[in-house]
C-alpha cells in the first residue's frame, strides 16, 4: 500500500470515530446501542472475533411489518459496525393475530436474512427486535403448536382437572426431550401461548427433561398468543399447522449465562417493581462476572428503563412485556407464575 | 424497629397503650417507602381471648350455616364462653350473591353477636373439601370471645372495570376508617374482576396506611355480610356483592408472614412454603402460642394441594400452630398481607397469614 492510501486510511479512521465520517450515522434513540460499537478503542473486538454480539431495535410504526423493518434495521445497523455477522432474529410485538405475527415474523425474516423466531403477545410495548451473533453460536428452535391442555375455568370437575394437569405436564415433557439436556453454559428461552398455573405445569414438565445445569427463562404470552418459527407453522396434537403454539430456543456456543427470578411484591406499585427489577438484574451482571454482559433479558417488570441504570448505557437490553414469567434461579430451582420479573445476562464464556 | 424500642420503653405496663404505640409504628413503617422493612409483629400484653370455629360442608347454604355456627357455639360453651365477634366465610358452591344476607341473617341469629363474613372463595380450610366430590361446599364460621372488638366498613355493588373507578372505590372504603385506632387488624374481603390487584394497591397506598392489612379477592358476583346492615351500590341500588373491611380491635400481639410461590404447580414447594411462612410467624410471636390465624392462599396452591391431598397444606400450617389453633380462611383470587420479609405484598400464588396471640395461658391442651 502506498503512503498515500495509508494516509487517507488512517485519517477516515480519524474521522469516522468522530463520528463525521461518511456512512457513519447516529443510532436511532430507539434503538439500544451495541457494546462493540460504544467501546471500538477500549476492546479488542477487532483483534478477535466475539463469541456472542446482541443488539436490539425496537419499532414504532402502527403497521406491523413496516414497525418491524424499522426495528430489524436499527439491530443490523448496531451488527454492520461492529463487523459480526447475525445468526438469529428473535421478536416480540404486542398483537395476537396470526395474520399480523405472521407478516413481522416474514418482514425480520426478510430484513435480517437470518432464521426469525418470535411471538406475539398480550401486554403492553410495541415491536422489538434481538439480533443473535457471535462465532460459534448455535441456536435452535423446537415448537409444538396448539394451546397446551387447560380446564374452561373453575367449573371443571376434579377428574377433568387431574387428567389435563397431566397431560400438560406431559407436554412440557415432550418439548424438553427435544430440547435435549444443555450443557452448562447454554441458555433455553420458552415462548408461548399459556398462562396461569398451567403455565406452571408445562414449564415444571419442560424443566424437568431438560435437566437444571442450564438456565431456562421465558414468558407466557396469554392464551392467544401466537408463535412464529421461521417460516414454519408448528402442528398441533392432530397434525394440523397452528401458529398458536410454544416455543423453545436453545442456545449454545461459548457464552455465560446467568438468571434472577423475583417475584414482584406489589406489581402495581411502580417504585416497588423499579426497585425489584433493578434488585434483580444487579444480580444477574454481579453473577455473570468476571464476562461482561452482552444482553440483558428481562421478562416482565417495568420498563427497560429502569434497568438502563444498573446495565450502563451499553448493554442491549431485550424486554418481553408478558402475562407470566419462568426462569431458574442460582441454584436451578424453577420459579414459574406471574408478577415477577426474570432478569437473564449473557456474556462470552471467557472473561475480558 | 429501634422506634419501636424507644416506644416500647416508654409505656410498659400498659397492654393497650402497647398496642396502639406498636400499631402507629406499624403505621409509619407502612407510609414510609416500600423498600421499609415492617415492624416483624404488632406487640400486645396478656389479653383474653378465645378462637372456636365450626365447619359444614353441607350443600345447602343454610343448613351449612347452621350446622358450622352451632359447632362453634359448642366449643365456646364447653369452656362457658359467649361469642363477642363471629366472623364466617363460604365456599358458596351453589349459593350466589342473593342468598348472602339469608345467609350471614341466620349466624347472625344463631350466634346472638355481631356477625360479619363472605361468600364466594374457591374453598375454605377445613378437615373436608373440593377433591372429596366435585365441587363439595365448604362453610367456616369463627367464633371470637374475650376482649375484642369489630368495626366494619363495607362498599356495595362489584368492583368498576376501569381504574379510575377502582382507585375512587378504594378512597372511598379507606375514608370510613378512623385514623386514630389502636391495636387493630384489618381483614378485607371482598369480590372482584380483574382490577383487583389495582383496587387492593389503592387501598393500601392512599387510604389504609396505618393499618395492618390481611386480605382475600374472589369473584365479581361474591357477597359480603356486615351485620345485617343492608348495602347498596354506588347508585343507591340493593346489592349483595361488595367489599368488607373489618377492623378487629384487640390488644393482642399480632405475626405476619407470606411468600409468593415458587412453582404453584410443584406440590412439594408448596408444602415447603407453608412450612415457612408458618414458622416465621411462630418466630415472631416468640413462644407466644398463637388463638387463630387467618390465613389466604391462592387458587393454584390450593389445586396442587387439594389433587395430591386436601389436607396437607392445612396440616402444615396445623403443625406449626398447633392442632387445635383455628385456621380461618381459605383459597382465593388475590391476597393480600405483609410478607415474610416485611414488605407489603399483593398479587396472586401467594400464602399470606396473620397469627394472633392474646397470650393468656390456654384452657386447653395443644
Amino acid at each position: 500500500m502506498r503512503p498515500r492510501i495509508w494516509i487517507a486510511a488512517v485519517a477516515g479512521c480519524w474521522l469516522a470515530g468522530l463520528g463525521c465520517g461518511p456512512g457513519r450515522e447516529p443510532s436511532p434513540p430507539t434503538a439500544s446501542r451495541p457494546v462493540a460499537a460504544a467501546r471500538p478503542a477500549s476492546r479488542p473486538a477487532a483483534s478477535r472475533p466475539m463469541d456472542f454480539f446482541a443488539a436490539v431495535g425496537s419499532g414504532r410504526s402502527g403497521d406491523p411489518a413496516a414497525a418491524a423493518e424499522e426495528a430489524t434495521g436499527q439491530a443490523l445497523a448496531a451488527f454492520r459496525q461492529a463487523g459480526v455477522k447475525p445468526v438469529a432474529a428473535v421478536f416480540v410485538h404486542r398483537g395476537q393475530t396470526a395474520a399480523a405475527t405472521t407478516d413481522v415474523g416474514r418482514r425480520v425474516r426478510e430484513v435480517a436474512g437470518v432464521p426469525t423466531y418470535g411471538q406475539g403477545s398480550a401486554g403492553s410495548g410495541g415491536l422489538s427486535v434481538l439480533l443473535l451473533g457471535g462465532v460459534g453460536l448455535e441456536v435452535k428452535a423446537f415448537a409444538l403448536g396448539g394451546e397446551i391442555p387447560h380446564d374452561d375455568g373453575p367449573e371443571a370437575a376434579v377428574a377433568r382437572v387431574r387428567k389435563l394437569r397431566a397431560q400438560c405436564i406431559r407436554r412440557g415433557e415432550e418439548l424438553g426431550e427435544q430440547v435435549g439436556r444443555l450443557s452448562q453454559g447454554g441458555l433455553a428461552i420458552v415462548l408461548g401461548a399459556m398462562e396461569g398455573e398451567w403455565q406452571a405445569l408445562f414449564c415444571t414438565g419442560l424443566h424437568k427433561r431438560m435437566g437444571a445445569k442450564a438456565p431456562l427463562v421465558g414468558c407466557a404470552g396469554g392464551w392467544a398468543a401466537r408463535v412464529y418459527s421461521d417460516g414454519r407453522a408448528p402442528t398441533d396434537g392432530q397434525g394440523t399447522g397452528a401458529q398458536s403454539g410454544q416455543l423453545v430456543l436453545a442456545l449454545g456456543g461459548r457464552i455465560s449465562v446467568a438468571a434472577e427470578p423475583v417475584s414482584l411484591s406489589n406489581p402495581h406499585d411502580p417504585a416497588a417493581v423499579a426497585a425489584e427489577s433493578r434488585h434483580a438484574c444487579r444480580t444477574v451482571l454481579q453473577r455473570l462476572e468476571p464476562a461482561r454482559p452482552r444482553l440483558l433479558l428481562a421478562f416482565g417488570g417495568g420498563s427497560p428503563d429502569t434497568l438502563r441504570d444498573v446495565t450502563g448505557p451499553d448493554v442491549p437490553i431485550f424486554a418481553i412485556p408478558c402475562v407470566g414469567q419462568a426462569g431458574t434461579d442460582a441454584d436451578g430451582n424453577l420459579h414459574v407464575g406471574s408478577d415477577r420479573i426474570v432478569c437473564c445476562a449473557v456474556g462470552e464464556e471467557r472473561g475480558e | 424497629m429501634t422506634r419501636a424500642k424507644k416506644a416500647s420503653a416508654c409505656i410498659v405496663g400498659s397492654p393497650a397503650l402497647e398496642a396502639c404505640v406498636a400499631a402507629l409504628v406499624t403505621a409509619s413503617a407502612l407510609a414510609a417507602a416500600d423498600s421499609t422493612p415492617l415492624p416483624r409483629g404488632v406487640a400486645g400484653g396478656k389479653t383474653d381471648l378465645v378462637a372456636e370455629i365450626g365447619y359444614s360442608t353441607k350443600r345447602e347454604p343454610l343448613a351449612a350455616a347452621e350446622q358450622a355456627t352451632r359447632s362453634m357455639l359448642s366449643k365456646l360453651k364447653a369452656g362457658r364462653r359467649r361469642p363477642a365477634v363471629v366472623l364466617f366465610l363460604e365456599r358458596t358452591g351453589r349459593a350466589k350473591a342473593a342468598d348472602g344476607p339469608r345467609v350471614g341473617d341466620r349466624v347472625k341469629q344463631l350466634a346472638a353477636a355481631p356477625t360479619y363474613g363472605s361468600g364466594g372463595p374457591t374453598g375454605t380450610w377445613g378437615p373436608t373439601w373440593w377433591a372429596k366430590q366435585d365441587r363439595e361446599a365448604g362453610f367456616q364460621v369463627l367464633g371470637l370471645a374475650g376482649e375484642v372488638t369489630a368495626r366494619a366498613h363495607v362498599a356495595g355493588g362489584a368492583l368498576p372495570a376501569e381504574p379510575g373507578g377502582l382507585r375512587d372505590r378504594a378512597e372511598a372504603l379507606g375514608r370510613q376508617v378512623d385514623p386514630s385506632g389502636g391495636g387493630r387488624l384489618g381483614l378485607l374481603f371482598c369480590g372482584a374482576g380483574s382490577g383487583a390487584g389495582e383496587y387492593l394497591s389503592a387501598l393500601r397506598r392512599s387510604v389504609v396506611t396505618d393499618v395492618p392489612l390481611i386480605g382475600a379477592v374472589g369473584e365479581p358476583g361474591d357477597y359480603v355480610y356486615a351485620d345485617g346492615r343492608p348495602l347498596t351500590d354506588p347508585a343507591g341500588k340493593p346489592a349483595a356483592a361488595g367489599q368488607l373491611l373489618l377492623m378487629l380491635e384487640a390488644p393482642v400481639k399480632v405475626a405476619f408472614a407470606g411468600i409468593v410461590s415458587r412453582n404453584e404447580a410443584d406440590a412439594p414447594s408448596v408444602l415447603a412454603e407453608a412450612d415457612l411462612a408458618s414458622g416465621h410467624a411462630m418466630k415472631q410471636l416468640a413462644g407466644r402460642p398463637p388463638d387463630v390465624v387467618f390465613a389466604f392462599s391462592s387458587v393454584g396452591r390450593f389445586r396442587t394441594c387439594s389433587l395430591n391431598d386436601p389436607r396437607k397444606e392445612l396440616a402444615r400450617l396445623q403443625a406449626a400452630f398447633g392442632r387445635v389453633v383455628p385456621v380461618f380462611g381459605g383459597f382465593c383470587r388475590f391476597q393480600m398481607g405483609v410478607d415474610s420479609a416485611g414488605r407489603f405484598s399483593v398479587g396472586r400464588e401467594r400464602l399470606m397469614l396473620v397469627a394472633i396471640s392474646g397470650g393468656k395461658a390456654k384452657e386447653k391442651a395443644r
